[in-house]
């Protein structure tokens, strides 16, 4: 009996073709969008990720307990050896590397620059970020300091503007120490980076650690080995979750606490900058909203379609129920006729989803023209957006066109299955 | 043995303010072997009637029983499975589901019956060859005469052997040669399998056949009277 349904849905489908090809093409075009919609948002989430994890954020960062809540200058990891140790024999992990941050002024005659001061290692930095790729004029720290007169410093292209600096020209760094005292020190500018993310451009300056260390350290024996952050970068796609938990144990097991007179915070990039999820959250949350309006309007040409299609067959389901086909059976030959256009409609819109991720494949979209708003973005918005295939979020829009279309013709079909046999077949 | 009972059968039909009563305390009993004709002129009732033995229509009031029980008060699925299981119509219009073939409209009533596909295929060549269109197998309704479509109706109705064949002016719409042609089939079949038959019908062909004749006036049967024919 299955076969036969089939075999009427089949050709009922195909009755009216003009109607049926007008329903698929709202269909399909709609499948499309969303498909092309979820892959080119997928690729922008994933790569506005790797930017922020590139430019510095890492997948997870170990602080001193509390560190992150005021980001309190003396809040340090004493002994980062056996953090790093730990971290380096954890699967998966891209690179590792530490940091000093200090905050301070950066002036240069009479101009002056509230910054972030971040100090380095020049090659451990380079395994979790791509800063070093970054400088667009000079270069990156070198690995080891040939003239301790002549400190190196990299600025980004925003702070160079402000304060009329060149490459060689000589900064001068107010810096506040670890016991609260002011520290001075001299640098000279030996690359500047451009990331295309204005507040990093503008705001931030990387040095080698040391150099940062003996200044914020003077007279202070114990912060000879201080670290603020031990930076992660874990391989794409690693399940970032695991690898915190797997260093929180350890961690917590009291590995690592040894020689540090603080507890240690393991934290995720989502941890440390919720922003980031949030806005990756709500811009999943628009996505979706826009997919249920473009179910709605595609549920309303489906209903208006199967609608019309009742109507026109009434008589028809008369002849069915003289025949003695229950009311069930012609509930069921309209669903599996919407079953129908709706797996057609899905694929087939699945198909042409395919093939516009493809083409941004090859033609990425670039929003450089809107580079201002990367202050605002979080991101560098000059590079291209590739578009990411996640099978499991495609499919949504694939099955929900299914689902809208079988709720669309759920009326239509409750309709014909109540027809009155007499009535039916009186129809004209 | 009593295949239909109407017991006291009224049916009235509402259009806005006005109530009209098709049947007004029909009385009228079915045996089952009979080859039957109901008459009466246009809007009489005869229709009304057939439709309500069928169950595709409900009796407003009054008793109709089927094999003894009553089916008044069953529920649309409960009738439907009555009309699978018991009865074959015979419409005037013919009424074949255009999306099929002539094949494939006679295997439809046999796999609503359940009967496998390979089974039902075969029944269905068979009753193709009996009504005289094996050639017309793969034809749609639509590329088909009148007489062609109620040849595949009739094999349709019979298809299963059911208890009871309601016939709607079966020949209203064909030929002399069409219509003696398949009232012949469905003598024979009444006559060597017997299946009940009941027609609605205003065709002296028809009545001259048929072996009791049933008139209905104004939604009340007005004469019954058996029938015999010099030729059965």
């Amino acid at each position: 009996m299955n076969t036969l349904i089939f075999r009427i849905a089949w050709r009922n489908i195909w009755r009216n073709t003009r109607r049926t090809v007008i329903t698929l093409v709202t269909m399909v075009v709609t499948v499309g969008l969303m498909v092309w919609m979820i892959t080119f948002g997928d690729g922008v989430h994933e790569q506005m990720i790797r930017s922020a994890l590139n430019l510095g954020l890492g997948s997870l960062q170990i602080h001193a307990e509390d560190y992150q809540d005021d980001r309190a200058v003396e809040k340090v990891i004493f002994d980062p050896e056996p953090v790093l140790e730990i971290v380096r024999e954890t699967p998966g992990v891209e690179g590792v590397s530490v940091r000093l941050n200090a905050f301070g002024l950066i002036s240069h005659g009479n101009a002056s620059q509230g910054s972030m001061i971040v100090g380095v290692d020049p090659v451990g930095e380079t395994t979790i970020s791509i800063m070093d790729e970054k400088i667009k004029e000079g270069e990156w720290l070198p690995e080891t300091i040939e003239n301790e007169r002549e400190l190196p410093i990299v600025i980004g292209s925003g702070m160079a503007r402000k304060l009329g600096v060149e490459l060689g020209d000589r900064l001068f760094l107010t810096i506040q120490g670890f016991t609260g005292d002011i520290g001075y020190v001299v640098y000279f500018v030996h690359g500047i980076f451009k990331t295309g993310m204005g507040e990093l451009d503008k705001a931030v300056a990387y040095v080698p650690i040391n150099t940062l260390r003996e200044v914020m350290a003077v007279d202070v024996p114990m912060f000879q080995n201080a670290v603020h952050e031990v930076t992660v970068l874990l391989e794409p796609r690693e399940d970032l979750a695991l690898a915190v938990n797997s260093i929180k144990e350890r961690v917590e097991a009291g590995e690592i606490a040894a020689g540090n007179s603080r507890e240690l915070d393991v934290l995720s990039w989502e941890e440390i900058q919720p922003g980031l999820r949030t806005f990756i959250d709500l811009d999943e949350v628009g996505i979706y909203i826009m997919m249920g309006l473009l179910f709605i309007v595609v549920a309303a040409g489906i209903m208006n379609t199967f609608l019309m299609a009742v109507f026109e067959r009434i008589r028809e389901f008369g002849i069915l129920m003289s025949l003695g086909t229950p009311p069930s059976a012609i509930f069921k030959l309209v669903m599996v006729e919407s079953f129908l256009v709706g797996i057609i409609g899905a694929f087939a819109g699945l198909a042409l989803g395919l093939i516009g991720y493809w083409v941004n494949c090859y033609y990425p979209i670039s929003y450089e023209s809107y580079g201002e708003m990367s202050e605002v973005m979080v991101m560098d918005l000059s590079i291209k957006f590739y578009p990411t295939l996640i099978w499991a979020n495609v499919m949504r829009a694939v099955g929900g066109i299914i689902i809208v279309t079988l709720l669309a013709a759920l009326w239509p079909a409750i309709k014909a299955s109540l027809l009155k046999p007499v009535e039916a077949l009186r129809h004209v | 043995m009593t295949l239909v009972e109407l017991q006291q059968v009224w049916k009235t039909y509402k259009t806005g303010k006005i109530e009209y009563d098709a049947l007004r305390g029909v009385d009228f009993t079915l045996q089952e072997g009979e080859f039957t004709a109901v008459v009466g002129p246009s809007g009489s009732g005869k229709t009304t009637m057939l439709n309500i033995i069928g169950g595709l229509d409900r009796a407003t009031k009054g008793a109709v029983l089927f094999e003894g029980e009553d089916v008044t008060k069953w529920s649309a699925t409960r009738l439907s499975v009555m009309r699978l299981e018991k009865i074959g119509f015979i419409f005037q219009s013919y009424n074949l589901v255009p999306v099929l073939s002539a094949r494939e409209n006679i295997e439809l009533s046999l796999i609503l019956r359940h009967w496998h596909a390979d089974e039902a295929r075969k029944r269905a060549d068979e009753l193709l060859e009996a009504v005289e269109i094996a050639d017309m197998a793969e034809k749609r309704p639509d590329e088909m005469s009148g007489g062609e479509q109620q040849r595949i109706a009739v094999a349709r109705a019979i298809a299963d052997r059911p208890a009871l064949i309601l016939a709607d002016e079966p020949t209203a719409n064909l030929d002399t040669k069409t219509g003696n042609a398949l009232l012949t089939i469905m003598e024979k079949l009444n006559r060597d399998e017997g299946v009940t038959f009941l027609f609605s019908t205003h065709d002296p062909r028809v009545v001259e056949r048929a072996r009791r004749i049933a008139t209905l006036e104004d939604g009340v049967v007005v004469r019954d009277e058996v029938v015999a024919h010099d030729k059965l």
